[in-house]
């Protein structure tokens, strides 16, 4: 019988217990399975239970461990990824209602990499339908319907990758896999205190992901602490012939220290309103930064990010999904917002988008200069706290993003972990953004921060929804 | 409050209506950005591409409207065509903002195209 204290424990944890077999991989995944049918489906967080799948990996993983064989430090761990990347012969939704019957043939390499790494599939978890390609107005912008949040479930999980955000907070899984087109991995992480590595665009390959912008879309892990994220990012990344815009090193978590104190910006003015508790938990986080690190205030530069990367992306999904659009089937999405994205997208001039990668080239260079005087930038990563289930999006969203659409235009990584509580003892998290390829120094940084504090390992009230 | 800081509110207000079909963001915060304009667009670009007022769509929004009207109008209602047109102004004035950037002639995309030869020797 496994305790509940255990489904929440770190991948890391879990993989030390498996491996000193005092875990049976078995006996943990029938737990998690477990938790996934219940409460994990009552929450939303789930699209497709892979439980014959996951037990069938099991069996071979716990045979393995036995006869002495470790594939990975994730070898016998269970997971959940996002229901956009393709499983061979288990339904692939996209979150989309014109998409419930999708069943591909093949595993995308993200699946194909978890599995020679020994972990096992639990489940194809919940997601904002197309990953919010279209624009969506409410949490319920889902085929499975809103991401019901763990500490709440009368709020939001976050989106897009909303079920990655409940199954992990939840205990649901040892770790999930999310991606981030803009924010949709570093906004459910946030909201269901939780951390999340958004990684260097071409990290990870995107072979056999749901495309919404070939230039911008970036695959992630979503867990319960830094030390996880790098741990399964290790086990995802590098180059893939199949996918040419991966990067051709091959990337390993290597959390390095640092003799002198770390040169940390902080970017103050992230967001124009945030809810009270907001400023007053970062300046918290900031006292503590200033026990491992020189702080300096840093302004972004002031160029246009955030348009670039909307015109980037609203002319490459109108191309991504165009046979949705032009089927007339955009009418069968969930949100009233995203049955009518689709055909405004259609009419973004072919100049604008020439224009808008053209100048992503300068935005880069600018903002890779202002980044080069640092170790990482932070910033909350979010305004405040996880919204109501039924609130109007566009009203609580209603400011700029100038570090979320900065990072996401420039391809760069941010990890984003939990750093208080803000109103209704909901999470609030901190971002840790970095240069091109810098995943190292921003999850040593993320992880000197998390292993100061005691935030990650706080656990959201189960009596909510057990 | 000076004249550009009416003008970016008014901006942003406008992107919030015109968020809801931009089809745009992963996270609807980030719907209104495509309008984020740190540098007030002068006049011109303003008058030309998109709307000199935040509630009514620019002419060339509505042409563009009207194009979407031809293409797909058999299935959209009036206020379907209201919230697109409306999308369309932020797309333009999204453009309008880009273009404030200048551009060298070697300025490339950032994308990189590659001759392909397969295996087939």
């Amino acid at each position: 019988m496994i305790d509940d204290s255990v489904l929440f424990a770190s991948a890391h944890d879990l993989g030390e217990q498996i491996r000193a077999r005092k875990i049976s991989p078995v006996e943990l995944t029938e737990a998690y399975l477990a938790k996934l049918e219940g409460p994990g489906k009552r929450l939303g967080g789930v699209v497709t239970v892979t439980r014959d799948l996951a037990l069938e990996q099991a069996r071979r993983a716990e045979k393995e461990i036995r006869s002495g064989k470790i594939r990975s430090p994730i070898h016998g761990i269970p997971y959940g990824a996002k229901d956009l990347l393709a499983t061979n012969g288990i339904p692939t939704t996209w979150g989309a209602t014109p998409y419930k019957d999708q069943v591909f043939t093949y595993d995308a390499t993200v699946i194909r990499r978890l599995e020679k790494a020994g972990a096992i599939l639990l489940g194809k978890l919940a997601m904002v339908e197309l990953a919010g390609g279209m624009g969506y107005r409410y949490a319920s912008a889902s085929i499975t319907g809103a991401g019901k949040n763990p500490w709440n479930p009368g709020r939001w999980s976050g989106g897009s990758s909303s079920g990655s955000g409940v199954a992990v907070a939840g205990g649901f899984v040892g770790f999930a896999i999310g991606t981030e087109t803009w924010g949709s991995i570093t906004t459910p992480s946030s909201m269901c205190g939780i951390s999340g590595i958004r990684p260097t665009y071409g990290r990870v390959s995107r072979q056999g992901a749901m495309a919404l912008s070939w230039t911008m879309d970036k695959i992630g892990v979503m867990a319960r602490s830094v030390a996880d994220c790098g741990m399964v990012l290790s086990e995802i990344a590098g180059p893939d012939p199949a996918d040419p815009s991966t990067m051709t090193k091959p990337w390993n978590y290597a959390p390095f220290g640092k003799k002198e104190k770390w040169r940390i910006g902080i970017v103050r003015k992230a967001w124009e309103k945030p809810e009270p508790e907001v400023p007053t938990a970062f300046e918290a986080a900031i006292q503590e930064l200033g026990r491992i690190a020189v702080l300096q205030d840093v302004s972004l530069p002031e160029l246009p990010f955030g348009a670039t990367a909307g015109t980037l992306i609203s002319a490459e999904v109108a191309s991504a999904f165009e046979d949705l659009i032009e089927s007339g089937r955009v009418s069968e999405l969930a949100d009233p917002g995203s049955r009518l994205g689709g055909y405004s997208s259609t009419m973004v001039y072919a100049r604008d988008y020439l224009r808008a990668l053209r100048l992503r080239a300068k935005l880069q260079r600018s903002l890779d200069d202002v980044l080069a005087k640092f170790d990482a930038l932070v910033a909350p990563t979010l305004p405040g706290v996880a919204s109501p289930l039924a609130a109007n999006l566009e009203e609580v969203f209603a400011g700029d993003d100038p570090v979320g659409g900065a990072g996401n235009c420039c391809g760069i990584p941010a990890v984003s972990v939990p750093m208080g509580f803000g109103s209704d003892r909901l999470p609030l998290g901190i971002q840790f953004v970095g240069r091109a390829g810098e995943e190292n120094r921003i999850l040593a940084i993320a992880k000197a921060y998390q292993d100061r504090t005691r935030w990650h390992l706080e656990r959201p009230p189960r009596e909510n929804w057990t | 409050m000076r004249d550009s800081e009416k003008k970016a509110l008014s901006r942003r207000e406008f992107g919030k209506a015109a968020a809801a079909v931009a089809g745009l963001s992963l996270v609807p915060t980030l719907l209104s950005a495509r309008l984020q304009d740190p540098k007030p667009a002068p006049e011109s670009a303003v008058e030309k591409s998109a709307t000199a007022s935040s509630e009514a769509p620019s002419e060339e929004a509505l042409a563009l409207a009207g194009i979407v009207k031809l293409r797909y109008g058999s299935r959209l209602n009036e206020e379907a065509l209201k919230e697109i047109t409306r999308s369309l102004d932020g797309t333009l004035k999204a453009a309008a903002t880009l273009r404030k950037e200048p551009l060298e002639n070697s300025d490339g995309p950032a994308v990189v195209f590659r001759a392909w030869r397969g295996e087939h020797d």
